[in-house]
């Protein structure tokens, strides 16, 4: 009993110490605090903890040459999905942890909770998430707003130009039933016209559904070139599987999955599957790849989605403005936000132009891959391609 | 179409017969259902990833392992609640329904994975008909387990005692039967059917954490038009089920939006018009 | 007027202002204070509603159905006929209220279990409706316009407003001659039928009081988040939410389901803000270890305190159950 206690006096006494040895780092200077908003539990929590590596992965790095002499310091909040949470979030980053710099973002519902605050309380909004463009017609005024993530428009517009591309005449759009889908049933039709594909038939499912043989065998009478999934990564093992079983076989199967699988590289049915993303861990790009092998090292794990990647883009491009800025003044970060010019991870330029409604808005392509052989190939713009399209496609 | 809609009830089957089970015998309404099938799942991939261990063959282990699991759920929470009120008892399994689901993510990760077997995209030929020997092998499995189940209740001296039990509880007591035995067995067996069919959406599918509540929701659809409690009529609920979606989704335009609702709409019905269940 | 009764009104009316005056003073220095208050308050109108109809014995699981009745018909109303925003917010919680007597009428042979699962059916057959539906937006959602041009202190008041009502309601519903027929319709339905209770008229009514509180908090959700998608306002999760808090708080007063709201919002914004990632394992934990060992709630914990401190012997009465 008395050594118990011995020790437990001990290891209180170590533990001043240790306080009071840091205690004098902090004093140095004080540190520049970016408040992140980002879903960390709830049915997108998978996204939103890649999101928090990739933050993670841009800290380590900026701290090693401070912006301003002053260190980073990031003050993580957990929205949950949810719009009450998120905008509770905010208040506390700006009322309490008195941030300096917004980040973060993914969902549009939490995105407009918190989008509704920001305006009645400005600070520099660099925002990752949120495609709807209810979004951007909200903070359409604001000069303050910086949004990375292409619109629902730009994926629209991406993808009928890719399937442009390959010689398709006519596609079939199979969605699934939530926003993610639906929004791509508002956005097609005028994309595909505009890019001379006729959509012959428009099925929705249930994302997460065990049996889409009825689906597919719809498809198959349809007898497009392209089969456009828009749906999540449970969806595209039993797309990939199934249309073997009915025997469909279009030139193309293009899905668009925010992530994909983890093991999908190694199902034989997913060859030749095409899918459109913002960025993919096979991309060839020099800083991609250094990210990716930075990402392993540091979590032992494959980075699986473009979230950790944009994330990354997200808080280098803020502490890179923030050291041109030469200050935390809104009106200097603003200024130095619109003149970012990088070209990183995700592999393609990132500078902020006027978008059909917004101030800032970053990305607007996406580019296409291809599973070839268990590897996401690249094929699709030519400018980045690191490979050339199968088309049409061998599924059988 | 008539095909697909048989096949896909195996697997529906399956995955609510054991809610059949614990609603008939024990009379707990367990939201945390889904939850087992998931875990299920979750160990078929396991075996698979790094034991190359086929979801077939791994049947006896998964459904051992999720028992388990299940028969100490049981001893540790649902057994203090057999006598509380319905809506203790449903809020119970819904907090073992979130930390189950919770445990999963933290353990493996919300990234769904694949389980890459060899025949996962194989189809065979029956007649004029091509179907996908996957989902003929789990409706094979679906159906001996559904049936074997039947039988066990219907010839065994455990499964008479079951019946006995659900029937009448004090009665049996009185009979000798030790009601909370029979009760540990219920449930520990309506969770290995789960894992079971977890297994068999391994087979098929993805696996993630969130897998669950589809199929929970899914197997409320089908215990309430069998009627709450009624083992036998499960498999023709889920014929039901099965073939009422496949049609919706084949048949109506944009069908797979509203298969969801036809469903739901389904279970409504059923209660208010005959609450007892279709085939009762 | 006892002195006991003096006390009390007088500590009743502290808090009555305290919560009148605190938004002036939050809004100014604490506003995420502000915000929290907010969703505490429209969780515990949700909760108080809840446990005003699960007094007749009806285990809702069609909360978020009303809730996002309301959302809906709010949010349509204003934004595609213009109409403004109060006057859609109480004609949201109107169709509610209609919808609520429908479903009541409809639902009155169901008892337990199978009203749970016959009202989350009901529920999750409204949410299909609407996400495939061209004139609700559809899947991809609504943007609502603000209410009170998004000031946080009015918007407080209200929302306050509808928690004081609601509180007087349940007061009023427990103190008359509606508390014994609620309870003899949820202790046994036939006996109660039997002894004169008007068993359909109550059952119904406690529907569409439920659904008027349910419905206004779904419009007042709307135009405060200015967001509504069928996904998130008919979500399971809402239901849920209704009927965790009164159980965490104690069943069958007024008291409780405010408790339990409050107890469990400020709960786990702490757990969120310390624990991060876990959190909800904690929550399932805390959620199944309440049921098995605190089955009236916090109500009934300190219930069986003070009867234990006044007659020296602990309660075991087992609440009673529908």
């Amino acid at each position: 009993m008395k050594l118990l206690r011995a020790i437990t006096v001990l290891l209180a006494l170590v533990a001043l110490v240790m306080a009071a040895g840091y205690q004098p780092v902090l004093g140095q200077a004080a540190t520049i605090k970016v408040g992140v908003i980002i879903p960390l539990t709830g049915p997108v929590g998978v996204s939103g903890q890649a999101m928090q590596k990739g933050y993670t992965l841009a800290l380590d790095e900026i701290n090693q040459n401070p912006p301003l002499g002053r260190k980073v310091e990031l003050v993580i909040e957990d929205d949950r999905g949810d719009p009450p949470t998120a905008a509770a979030a905010f208040l506390k980053l700006v009322n309490r942890d008195r941030i300096d710099i917004l980040v973060g973002g993914l969902q549009s519902a939490t995105s407009i909770a918190v989008g509704a605050q920001v305006l009645q309380r400005p600070i520099l909004m660099a925002w990752t998430g949120a495609a709807f463009p209810g979004f951007e017609t909200m903070l359409k005024d604001a000069d303050w707003f910086f949004h990375y993530h292409p619109w629902q428009y730009n994926n629209a517009d991406s993808t009928w130009r890719f399937i442009r591309s390959t010689g398709a005449k006519t596609a079939t759009l199979a969605v699934e039933d939530g926003p993610f889908g639906s929004s791509a049933i508002v956005e097609s039709g005028a994309f595909a016209r505009n890019h001379g594909i006729t959509i012959t038939s428009t099925e929705t499912f249930k994302t997460g559904s065990p049996d889409l043989t009825p689906l597919l065998t719809k498809a198959k009478g349809a007898n497009a070139d392209v089969f456009v999934l828009v749906g999540f990564d449970q969806d595209v093992v039993p797309v990939a599987t199934q249309a073997r079983q009915v025997g469909f076989s279009p030139k193309l199967i293009l899905a668009a999955p925010p992530s994909w699988p983890v093991g999908f590289e190694k199902l034989a049915a997913g060859n030749n599957m095409a899918g459109m993303a913002l960025w993919t861990a096979e991309n060839g790009h020099p800083a991609s790849r250094t990210f990716v092998r930075r990402y392993r090292e540091r979590f032992n794990e494959e980075p699986t989605s473009y979230w950790a990647p944009l994330a990354y883009t997200n808080l280098i491009t803020v502490a890179d403005a923030i050291r041109r800025a030469g200050s935390l003044d809104l009106a200097a970060l603003t200024r130095a936000m619109k003149a970012t010019d990088y070209e990183g991870p995700i592999g393609m330029r990132l500078t902020f132009k006027r978008s059909i409604q917004g101030q800032n808005q970053g990305f607007t392509r996406l580019i296409a891959f291809q599973w070839q052989n268990g590897k996401q190939v690249v094929v699709w713009p030519q400018e980045v391609a690191g490979g050339r399209l199968v088309y049409p496609a061998l599924y059988r | 179409m008539l095909i697909f809609g048989v096949l896909r009830s195996g697997l529906y089957s399956l995955a609510s017969v054991g809610l059949a089970l614990s609603v008939g015998v024990i009379g707990i309404v367990n939201f945390a259902h889904g939850e087992f099938l998931m875990l299920g799942a979750y160990m078929g991939y396991w075996l698979f990833a790094s034991y190359g261990v086929d979801p077939l063959a791994a049947i006896p282990l998964g459904a051992a392992g999720i028992f388990l699991i299940g028969s100490l759920t049981y001893r540790s929470a649902i057994q203090r609640v057999l006598r509380a009120p319905e809506l203790n008892q449903m809020l119970l399994t819904f907090g073992i329904s979130i930390f189950l689901q919770n445990l999963a993510i933290i353990l493996w990760t919300g990234d769904p994975r694949v389980a890459t077997v060899s025949y996962k995209a194989t189809a065979v030929s029956l007649g004029p008909f091509t179907v996908g020997l996957p989902q003929l092998l789990v409706f094979a499995v679906a159906m001996t387990l559904t049936l074997s189940l039947y039988a066990v209740l219907g010839r065994t001296r455990i499964g008479k005692a079951m019946r006995a039990v659900a029937q009448n509880r004090l009665g049996a007591s009185l009979l000798g039967i030790e009601v909370d035995r029979v009760y540990l067995l219920a449930f520990g067996l309506s969770t290995a059917l789960a894992g079971t069919a977890g297994l068999m959406i391994t087979l098929q599918l993805s696996v993630s954490p969130f897998i669950g509540l589809l199929y929970t929701l899914k197997a409320f659809a089908i215990i309430v038009i069998a009627g709450l409690g009624n083992i036998n009529g499960v498999i023709y609920a889920s014929l039901v089920l099965g073939l009422s979606e496949a049609f919706v989704e084949f048949y109506v335009p944009q069908g797979g939006g509203w298969a969801e609702g036809v469903f739901f709409l389904l279970i409504l019905l059923v209660l208010l018009v005959r609450p007892q269940g279709l085939f009762k | 007027m006892s002195g006991r009764q003096a006390v009390q009104v007088l500590a009743l009316a502290v808090v009555l202002v305290a919560a009148v005056a605190f938004p002036f003073w939050a809004n100014r220095t604490q506003p995420y204070y502000l915000q929290i208050a907010i969703n505490i308050i429209s969780f515990a109108i949700l909760a108080l509603s809840w446990d005003m109809l699960a007094r007749t014995g009806q285990l809702s699981l069609a909360h978020a159905a009303f809730y996002g009745l309301g959302a809906y018909t709010s949010a349509l109303v204003t934004t595609r006929m213009g109409l403004p925003i109060f006057l859609g917010m109480l004609l949201g919680s109107l169709v509610a209220v209609v919808v609520a007597a429908g479903l009541g009428m409809l639902t009155l042979r169901l008892r337990g279990i199978y009203f749970a699962i016959g009202t989350l059916a009901f529920s999750e057959t409204l949410r299909v409706v609407t996400n495939q539906l061209r004139f609700t937006g559809g899947a991809t959602g609504l943007v609502v316009p603000p209410l009170l041009g998004g000031q946080r202190v009015p918007q407080y008041l209200l929302i306050l407003a509808v928690l004081l009502l609601a509180v007087v309601v349940s007061w009023m519903v427990n103190r008359s001659r509606w508390h014994f027929a609620f309870t003899a319709i949820r202790t046994n339905e036939a006996v109660a039928g039997a002894m004169g209770v008007d068993v359909v008229r109550f059952k119904v009514l406690a529907f569409m009081i439920s659904a008027f509180f349910a419905g206004i908090t779904g419009a007042y959700y709307a135009h405060v988040f200015l967001f509504i998608s069928p996904i998130e306002v008919y979500s399971l999760a809402v239901s849920v939410g209704a009927l965790v808090a009164p159980i965490f708080g104690g069943l069958y007063t007024t008291a409780g389901p405010i408790l339990g709201a409050v107890v469990l919002r400020v709960g786990e914004e702490i757990l969120r803000s310390t624990v991060q990632r876990g959190y909800p394992i904690i929550y399932g934990l805390i959620l199944a270890l309440v049921i098995l060992y605190m089955p009236r709630g916090l109500i009934g914990v300190w219930a069986s305190v003070k009867s234990g401190l006044a007659t020296g012997r602990k309660e075991t009465r087992e609440p009673a159950g529908p």
